[in-house]
This record gives C-alpha cells, sequence and structure tokens, in this order.
C-alpha cells in the first residue's frame, strides 16, 4: 500500500507541475463568474459551460462558481444545466474576464428546452462515478409516505443504497452500516438524519438546493466515514424578490420565506412542525376520550443568509434546528432529541484561478429523558458536540486541471450519560459516564487532469488523524477479549491514529456517447455509532477510535461502462465494486450499549468484505422521466467470537433490489408518479431450538443472520394537479395526491417468536408490518 | 432505576410500534439439529426443598413436549461437601429433603448425563434486609382502587450485586414465570439506600394477600435475566441481534445455574 501511496503522490505532483509549465507556453486569460438562476439568484452547482471553438470547458464547484483559462481569443461558451434553458454568450477573451451567467429555470420559459450536448452526456465525459445528483424538484413530484417529501427515501431507491425497514430514514451504501454515511448539511455533519424514531429525514425539502450521494471514488476533500457522502447544501435564499413556499399536509405544515439584503445579498428561513399528536387527540376526542395527553411532535428550523462584501468576497451564516418532542403525562415519561448546526463560510476569489472558502462549523446532537413518577425522578442526558474549521482551495490553471487542497480540524466532544436519580427531592444516584474529547485532522490534494480527449484522472491524497485527549480511563483487552487493568490518562493528547487515504479515478471514453470508469479509494472512520438494533434509536451514542478502538478502514474499487441512447435521452451506467472493510465493529452477543462505562469492552473487531453490481437506465428529459434500478450485492462479516468466528451476512444484506421510478407530465398542469419498489427480505436471525427456564419459554439460536424476511415489494402513486399557469399571478399553488402502498402490501419488518398466553406450550411466529395502504394530500404554493 | 429507563425506552419504542400491524404466520424453520442439555437451576436458602430441572432442546415452532432428562447424575458440592440429588421424574433433581443452603458459600454443580459432563459454580449472595414493606395506591379501575407493594432496602456495598424480585397473590401461580418479575443490579447505585422499590405493576385490591419475594442473584444472573427478556419481548426493531441468552454451566448446555440469598414476604393490602 505504501508503494501505491507513493505513486499516486508522485502522478498528481507530476500532473500540476506538467499543466503549470503547458500554462506559460501562450498568453492565457481567465474566464469565471458565477451561474445562477435566472429568477432566483441561486448558484447553480454543477453547471457545464462549454467552449465550442476547443471543445473544452468544465463545471461549476459548489458555490456556482466557474474559472476556465484559454489561450486568447474569441468563444462561443455554452452553459447549461439540467432544468434550464442553455445560454450560449460570446466573449472576446484578450484579459481576465468575469461575468456572471443566469440561466432560466424551465418553469419560466414557455420555448422548447434545448440542452448542449455536454451538458446531456455529462455522466459519460466527467472522470466521476459512483456518484449521483439528486434533483429535488423530482423527488418532490414523487409519491412519499403521508404525502410528505423525503430527500433520504428518494436516495433508498437508488441502486446501492439500501433501507433495512419500510418507511425508516436510515440508508446503507454498498455494504457500509448507516453511521459510516457522512451526511452534510452545509458542510457541518448531522448525526441524526430523521425525525420520528426514522420514518422521516432531518431535511427540509423547501430549504435545500441540491444533494450529491458519493458512493465510492470519494473524493479527497471528503473523509470520516467509510461508505458515502451525502452532500447536502442550503439555498441562498433570494436574492431577486422576497419569495415563499410552504405546503400543508398529513402529517406536517411547513413555509420558507426568503428575500434579498440590499443588493449584495438573501437569506431564506423555513420551518416545519408536525401535528400528529393533535390529529392523534381529535381522533380519540371523537372517540370519546378527551384524557389523553399524550404529546408528540417534532420541528425543524432552517435559516441561512449571504452577503458580499466585495466582489471577491462572499460570507454565508446557515443554521439547522431540529428537535423530536414526546411526553406521556401518565407514565411521567418525557424524551426529547434533535440536532443543532451553525455553519459560517467565507467565500475569497483570491484571483480568478483560485478560489476558496473557509468554513466553521459547530454540529451538535443531543437527547434526554426523564422519568418523574411523583416519587422519584430520573433525569438522563447525552450530548455529542462538534467544532470544526475547515479550508478549501481550488486551482484552475488551465482547462485540463482542477486542483483541489485543503485541511480541516474537528474536535469531537461526547458525552455519553449523564444520569441522575432524586427521590423525595434528595439525589440518590448520579452516574457519570466519561466525557471523550478528540481532535480529527486532515489534509489534503487532489487534482482532475484531462489526460487528452479520452483519457481523465482524478488523483487525490487524504492525510487524516485522530488525537485523543485526556483525562480518560481505558480498559485494554487481550487478544481473548479479556479486560486487563484499566488504564487512566490525564491531561493532553494520550493517542495518535494516523492514516493516508489514496484516491484515483480514471475515465476512458469509447467513442462519443459511451465509457468506462475505475476508481480506487481508501477511507477511514474514526468516529462510530453504537447501534445494535435494526434500527437506530434516539438513545444511541457515538464513540471514537482510542487506545482500545482502531479507526475503521475501508478500500474500494470500482469499474463501471456508462452509455448514453437516442441522442443522451437515455443513460444507461453499470458499475462493479468490491470492499474490504478493515478493523471492522460489531458489538458482542447481549452486548449492553446503553450506560455502559466501558463501552469499547462490549465491541469484537474482525472485517468484512462487500460486492455488488448496479445497473441503472435513466432518463431526465421529456414528458417522461426516471430510472430503473437493480443492484445484486452482498455484505459479510467475520467478527471474532461472533457466530463462532464464521462468516455472517450483515443485517442490511439484501442480495436483490429493483427500483422503478417514473414520472410523466400529462399536461403542462398535471404529472404522475409511480415507484415500485422489490428486494430481497433482510437477513434475520430466526430461531431453531427452545428450552424452559420458570416457565419462560427460551428461544435458541445457531447462525446469525442466517435466514431472511420474505421479498419486499411495494408500488407508490402520486398525482399532482397545479394551478393554471398564468405568467402574471404570483401565487402558484398545486395540490398532491398520494397512494403509499398501492395494493396494501403487508411487508415484513420483523418477524417475532411468541410464546401462547392462553397455552404457554405453543410458540408461533409472529409478522411484525408498519404501513397498509396510505391515501394522503398535501397543499403547496410558491409566492 | 434501570428498570425505570427500560420502561421509559420501552414506552418509546411501544409508541413506534402502535401502529404496526402483527399477524401470526406459518414459518418453515430449520429443525433444531444441535440438540443441547437445557439446565434450570436455582438453589436458594429458603427454608423448602431445593430442586433443579433438566431438559433437551427441541423444535420451535413445535408444541412444546418437554424433552425432559431424568437419567442423570446430578450433585451439589461446596466447602468439600457433596450432596447428590435424586431423580424425581419429569426432570426435576431435588436435594434431600433436610438440607439447606447456606449464604456466603461457593456452590459447584455437577451433572453426569449421557456421557457428558457439564459443571457451573455460583456464590450465594445474601440478600440485604427488606424494611417499611407497604401498599400504596396505583391506580383506579372500574370504579376499584388497585394497591402495589413497596419496600426499601440497603443495597449491599460493594459491586457485583444483582436482583430479582416478584410478587403475586397468593395462592396463585403468577409469580411462577422469570417474566413476571423484575431485576435490576448495582451499576448505577452501589451501596445506595433505596426507599421505594416496587417490583410489579399488577394493582391489588384491599383484602388481597401478597407474597412479595426477594432473591440476591448477582449481577451476572442479573444479566442472563435480562438476556431472557430481551429475547422474549423481542419486537423486532431496535432489539439487538438475536442471540442465545448467556450461560454459566460448561460443555454447551444452556441454562443458568443461580444460587441467592433469598426473601419472602406475606402482605395483607388494607
Amino acid at each position: 500500500m505504501k508503494y501505491l501511496n507513493i505513486i499516486l503522490l508522485t502522478t498528481s505532483f507530476l500532473f500540476i507541475i506538467k499543466g503549470h509549465s503547458w500554462a506559460q507556453a501562450e498568453e492565457k486569460f481567465t474566464f469565471s463568474g458565477h451561474v445562477k438562476d435566472a429568477s432566483t439568484g441561486e448558484e447553480l452547482i454543477s453547471a457545464t459551460l462549454y467552449v465550442q471553438e476547443l471543445q473544452t470547458g468544465n463545471v461549476t464547484n459548489v458555490y456556482g462558481y466557474y474559472s476556465i483559462t484559454l489561450p486568447a481569443g474569441q468563444y462561443n461558451v455554452a452553459f447549461s444545466y439540467l432544468g434550464y434553458k442553455d445560454q450560449t454568450i460570446q466573449i472576446d477573451l484578450n484579459e481576465d474576464i468575469r461575468q456572471d451567467v443566469e440561466l432560466l429555470g424551465i418553469q419560466n420559459t414557455i420555448d422548447e428546452i434545448t440542452i448542449v450536448a455536454e451538458e446531456k452526456k455529462k455522466n459519460v465525459e466527467s472522470v466521476e462515478m459512483s456518484t449521483v445528483k439528486i434533483n429535488i424538484e423530482a423527488v418532490k413530484k414523487l409519491p412519499a409516505l403521508f404525502g410528505e417529501v423525503d430527500v433520504i427515501k428518494a436516495i433508498q431507491l437508488l441502486p446501492g443504497v439500501k433501507s433495512i425497514g419500510e418507511g425508516t430514514s436510515g440508508f446503507y451504501v454498498r455494504g457500509g452500516n448507516a453511521d459510516q454515511n457522512l451526511v452534510l448539511l452545509d458542510e457541518a455533519p448531522i448525526y441524526n438524519s430523521s425525525h420520528l424514531l426514522g420514518f422521516f429525514s432531518s431535511f427540509n425539502p423547501d430549504a435545500i438546493k441540491d444533494m450529491t450521494l458519493s458512493k465510492g471514488a470519494m473524493e479527497a476533500r471528503y473523509g470520516g466515514r467509510l461508505s458515502s457522502v451525502l452532500d447536502i447544501r442550503m439555498k441562498e435564499g433570494n436574492s431577486k424578490k422576497f419569495a415563499g413556499s410552504g405546503g400543508v399536509g398529513s402529517i406536517m405544515t411547513r413555509l420558507a420565506l426568503e428575500a434579498p439584503i440590499s443588493d449584495k445579498g438573501s437569506f431564506i428561513v423555513s420551518g416545519r412542525r408536525s401535528y400528529l399528536d393533535l390529529m392523534a387527540k381529535l381522533v380519540l376526542a371523537l372517540k370519546g376520550d378527551n384524557d389523553s395527553d399524550f404529546t408528540f411532535y417534532f420541528y425543524d428550523l432552517n435559516a441561512k443568509g449571504n452577503y458580499r462584501l466585495s466582489e471577491n468576497d462572499r460570507l454565508f451564516a446557515s443554521g439547522y434546528f431540529g428537535r423530536d418532542v414526546m411526553a406521556d403525562p401518565e407514565s411521567g415519561l418525557s424524551l426529547s432529541w434533535g440536532n443543532k448546526t451553525s455553519t459560517l463560510r467565507w467565500n475569497r476569489i483570491f484571483s480568478p484561478k483560485l478560489f476558496s472558502n473557509l468554513t466553521f462549523y459547530y454540529s451538535n446532537y443531543d437527547y434526554g429523558l426523564g422519568i418523574e413518577d411523583g416519587i422519584s425522578n430520573i433525569d438522563w442526558d447525552s450530548k455529542l458536540a462538534e467544532f470544526s474549521l475547515k479550508a478549501d482551495l481550488t486551482y484552475y490553471p488551465s482547462p485540463s486541471h482542477n486542483i483541489q487542497m485543503g485541511f480541516q480540524s474537528i474536535r469531537h466532544d461526547l458525552r455519553p450519560g449523564d444520569i441522575t436519580l432524586i427521590e423525595d427531592e434528595n439525589l440518590v444516584s448520579d452516574f457519570r459516564i466519561e466525557q471523550a474529547i478528540s481532535i480529527e485532522n486532515a489534509l489534503y490534494l487532489s487534482d482532475e487532469y484531462k489526460v487528452n480527449d479520452k483519457l481523465s484522472v482524478q488523483a487525490g491524497l487524504r492525510f487524516s488523524s485522530l488525537h485523543n485527549v485526556g483525562p480518560s480511563t481505558h480498559v485494554p483487552m487481550d487478544e481473548e477479549y479479556n479486560e486487563l487493568d484499566s488504564v487512566r490518562y490525564e491531561g493532553g493528547i494520550y493517542k495518535t491514529h494516523f492514516n493516508l487515504e489514496p484516491r484515483l479515478g480514471l475515465k476512458y471514453s469509447i467513442g462519443e456517447n459511451q465509457s468506462i470508469k475505475a476508481s480506487y479509494n481508501r477511507t477511514t472512520q474514526y468516529i462510530q455509532q453504537a447501534s445494535n438494533g435494526n434500527s437506530a434509536t434516539p438513545f444511541d451514542i457515538w464513540f471514537t477510535s482510542s487506545p482500545v478502538v482502531k479507526p475503521q478502514l475501508a478500500d474500494q474499487i470500482s469499474l463501471g461502462y456508462f452509455r448514453n441512447f437516442k441522442d443522451n435521452v437515455y443513460e444507461f451506467s453499470t458499475e462493479i465494486y468490491a470492499k474490504k472493510f478493515t478493523n471492522a465493529i460489531d458489538f458482542k452477543e447481549g452486548a449492553q450499549l446503553l450506560l455502559n462505562k466501558n463501552l469499547e469492552g462490549e465491541l469484537r473487531i474482525g472485517e468484512a468484505k462487500a460486492y455488488g453490481l448496479e445497473m441503472m437506465m435513466k432518463k431526465d428529459k421529456g414528458r417522461l422521466t426516471g430510472w430503473l434500478a437493480y443492484t445484486y450485492s452482498k455484505i459479510e462479516k467475520k467478527i471474532d467470537q461472533i457466530n463462532d468466528g464464521n462468516w455472517y451476512n450483515a443485517k442490511y444484506d439484501k442480495p436483490h433490489d429493483f427500483s422503478l421510478v417514473a414520472s410523466y407530465e400529462m399536461t403542462d398542469r398535471i404529472s404522475m408518479s409511480t415507484n415500485f419498489v422489490y428486494s430481497s427480505g433482510n437477513a434475520v436471525t430466526f430461531p431453531t431450538g427452545k428450552y424452559i427456564y420458570k416457565n419462560t419459554v427460551i428461544p435458541v439460536y445457531s447462525e446469525r443472520n442466517g435466514a431472511r424476511l420474505p421479498n419486499f415489494h411495494r408500488m407508490d402513486l402520486s398525482m399532482t394537479i397545479q394551478n393554471k399557469k398564468n405568467k402574471l399571478r404570483r401565487w402558484q399553488s398545486e395540490m398532491v395526491f398520494s397512494i403509499y402502498n398501492l395494493y396494501n402490501r403487508k411487508n415484513a419488518l420483523a418477524i417475532n417468536f411468541k410464546q401462547d398466553q392462553a397455552d404457554p406450550n405453543v410458540t408461533y411466529a409472529e409478522k411484525l408490518s408498519v404501513f397498509s395502504i396510505i391515501p394522503s394530500i398535501s397543499y403547496n404554493v410558491k409566492f | 432505576m434501570m428498570k425505570k429507563i427500560n420502561i421509559g425506552i420501552l414506552v418509546v419504542v411501544l409508541f413506534s410500534m402502535s401502529s404496526c400491524f402483527k399477524d401470526r404466520i406459518e414459518l418453515e424453520l430449520n429443525k433444531n439439529e444441535n440438540v443441547r442439555l437445557a439446565v434450570e437451576a436455582w438453589i436458594t436458602d429458603l427454608d423448602e426443598r431445593q430442586s433443579i430441572t433438566l431438559s433437551l432442546t427441541s423444535d420451535y415452532l413445535n408444541v412444546f413436549e418437554p424433552n425432559f432428562v431424568n437419567d442423570a447424575i446430578v450433585s451439589l458440592s461446596f466447602d468439600q461437601e457433596t450432596i447428590e440429588f435424586s431423580a424425581l421424574g419429569n426432570g426435576v433433581y431435588a436435594a434431600p429433603e433436610s438440607w439447606r443452603a447456606k449464604t456466603g458459600k461457593e456452590y459447584t454443580l455437577d451433572i453426569m448425563h449421557d456421557q457428558n459432563a457439564y459443571t457451573s459454580s455460583s456464590l450465594m449472595r445474601a440478600m440485604p434486609v427488606i424494611d417499611n414493606v407497604r401498599a400504596e395506591f396505583y391506580e383506579e379501575r372500574d370504579s376499584i382502587d388497585y394497591y402495589d407493594v413497596y419496600f426499601g432496602f440497603q443495597e449491599t456495598p460493594g459491586e457485583g450485586d444483582g436482583y430479582y424480585g416478584v410478587d403475586y397473590k397468593k395462592g396463585t401461580a403468577d409469580g411462577d414465570t422469570l417474566i413476571a418479575g423484575g431485576f435490576t443490579n448495582d451499576d448505577f447505585g452501589d451501596g445506595v439506600y433505596y426507599g421505594d422499590v416496587t417490583v410489579t405493576d399488577e394493582g391489588y385490591e384491599i383484602g388481597d394477600t401478597v407474597v412479595l419475594e426477594l432473591y440476591s442473584i448477582g449481577v451476572d444472573a442479573s444479566n442472563f435475566l435480562l438476556d431472557v427478556i430481551t429475547e422474549v419481548f423481542r419486537e423486532g426493531v431496535f432489539d439487538p441481534p438475536p442471540v442465545n441468552p448467556r450461560t454459566n454451566i460448561s460443555n454447551n448446555a444452556l441454562g443458568y445455574f443461580i444460587t441467592s440469598g433469598a426473601q419472602r414476604f406475606e402482605t395483607v393490602i388494607e
């Protein structure tokens, strides 16, 4: 591996040196600026610009910024972005030109949409693979549970992405666990990305501008998780006019307002609040039960503002605050949990070729549980806080090179649990799990190099480290996991882990509309979630690598074939991948994860392997859009002392997974959408025998996850009816009618085994399913 | 305290499952090919004859026809003394009628069956003194007041203690199953005095005679009970992976050898 790292490093620098000398060969100037939505002023991420005379181009970065350096001359530059009308501008490049370009969205034009070929076949031409950009507007049209648009559930329909239970918002990418996904909201990680115990995601679709999921071939600027990055960017806010959007649905109501700040900035504020509890009370009241005081609701708030300090400097401030609240006065239970994030960013354009961003963020996830029964009070608090400073530089020396470099430093502050028991106003017990502090650092460098018309290379290297900071106590274990004497570490750094993470991507074009791509990447994960259930709970805590727990590593190779048909209307892609996990963790049988002062003693270490085939046929243009996706995959683990040390299926191992997503614009006002999903059942453990202890039937298990739930399938349908088109009318509205689980299949979420209450000698299997057919109506407005 | 926290979590889980559908289904499971010895051994210092039960595991989904083991040799050793247990049928092996266990002693259970030897050891811990046993109002149902039994006790200082308790109406078999009772250990409060402890939320009427039994089982046995409860009350969504409850019996046997100091009270709800 060291040998490979040296090759990659050398290759990267060679590219830079070669590109630099090429750039000095003749007089060149830089054409740069931002690409924006013409109606809102929102910057467009990954918009394409294509210089027709030179048949070269580039794409905008995550701030909508583009830069391309060309020989002096006159050029026609075409800008395009999916869902927008393309625009070609003529430039006379005899000096550096800075020009912002505004594209008109499809909904704002009645002209026939034409999209330049480069945008159409970006999937074929780009070196990027294993990456999916999610179109938020398309997601909003998909049928959804209770009619509530959920971006995470849309991701679950993509090849290589699996869910573990119906309606849940966790996702599993290419054999990775749910905690191996880095979910970023404006660069701040979200540690619990769901509401309502997993049924709805934390992300308000009205506040989101762009989402990109990397399943592999991860860029060097990303790190800290093994399996995927879901990079979510919030809208900047309308910089042209005051505007708003919102909706009323079966479960929640939402509202977003946005407006310019003078002519130099804009802001957006959006919020949602569920009213499941109010509706439940109403239903109970109609049934004559007015006594129920059970409360359960969630809300979230997104806010973001940006301000241009100068032509080259721009500040962004954004925040997210979401919370779930549950209270049952009858049992004295109160519980709440939620995320908070704050992000401050400073974009600086040092020169037309050099774009920088400096980010500071704070992310917090906490939960609290209180039980008050009139005699004793229990308070349980747990918190995870993270501070980070991050700098990214993008250098565009020539059309052939995009060089990125930067660093990030993160402070993880984990307070897993603090419980107090008070009886008759006296403190009886104060149980505290020690705080854990660590610093995670990373440096990265990468270059995307277009070697020639056919070959492109993306090479990168990330150097990461984790430093545990005392005071702290750890209990080392021997090879048989016997606990040894505990070791107390005092203040300062007491343990450091280093890792090199090479990233390499190759694209080779075969003819005009097809290419093959390959990638290798290594990722490291220093912080993981202690979750042992089928689904994550709000109580799951996170823990870091330490003197006892080694960082987890994953090495993934992918090979893909990309082809477009019918004038790039249809995009076909297929990828195979193989992934090896080193220092993979699982929890010992009967592990106690809650309120355990020595959680590390519950871990068992081993290896895991995943491999699979993914195929996708996609159509983004025309009245009928959508995709067909099929995945075959396997994920197996071999962990000490689990399943007698033999390989076993991971719980999210579902070999076959098929999804169909289609939207059809019936008229200018009416569209219909459908999803159909079919997959193997989750791997589960069923009992093979039983015995009795004190008149209680106890199951006996043999192979872990050796059985499967029944196959899963479901179809959903929705119809969206917009109000009559009228360019002069500011208020636009639509009704969305959804039917979730159209043919009312009761898919098994789990199968449990019970002792018959009437005849204790009888045991039986019981299928647990969550949703039947669920019709819903939502009303959405924009103004 | 842990029990209350577990109840809190259970409420959350039950809420999430409240809209679920539960259907009894036919399912084909793998057969119980690897038949194992199951040992139910819980020896106390109560003034009564002590016994254990031996059986073999059977297929899960069949009607349970206990496959009792009646041809084993069972003995209990302590302080270089050995007590032979005699087979009474239906898998039951009993100590001599007059023999009584004593707290503070380490007991070793030996079983010989089908030319296989099984063994286990357990320290019998004393049950702390129980005080202030009383009935307190629980709830009103159908115009009848129901009461719970409360008590207090000084948890034994020093880690490693675990407790099992159960209360039931005298003359019923309500306390005969493991899941009828509750358990805890000293992980969250070593040496603490607990003044307001109740084991079950059954609710008794005025005039009922309630039996309260408390056992000092040690932390390891309380973890065995936690394993059992986890498997018995499995709901499938947030549960950990299914595993066989831990055992302290050698040679791949199942079950647990528990020894415990115990106290039994009777109180009339007034």
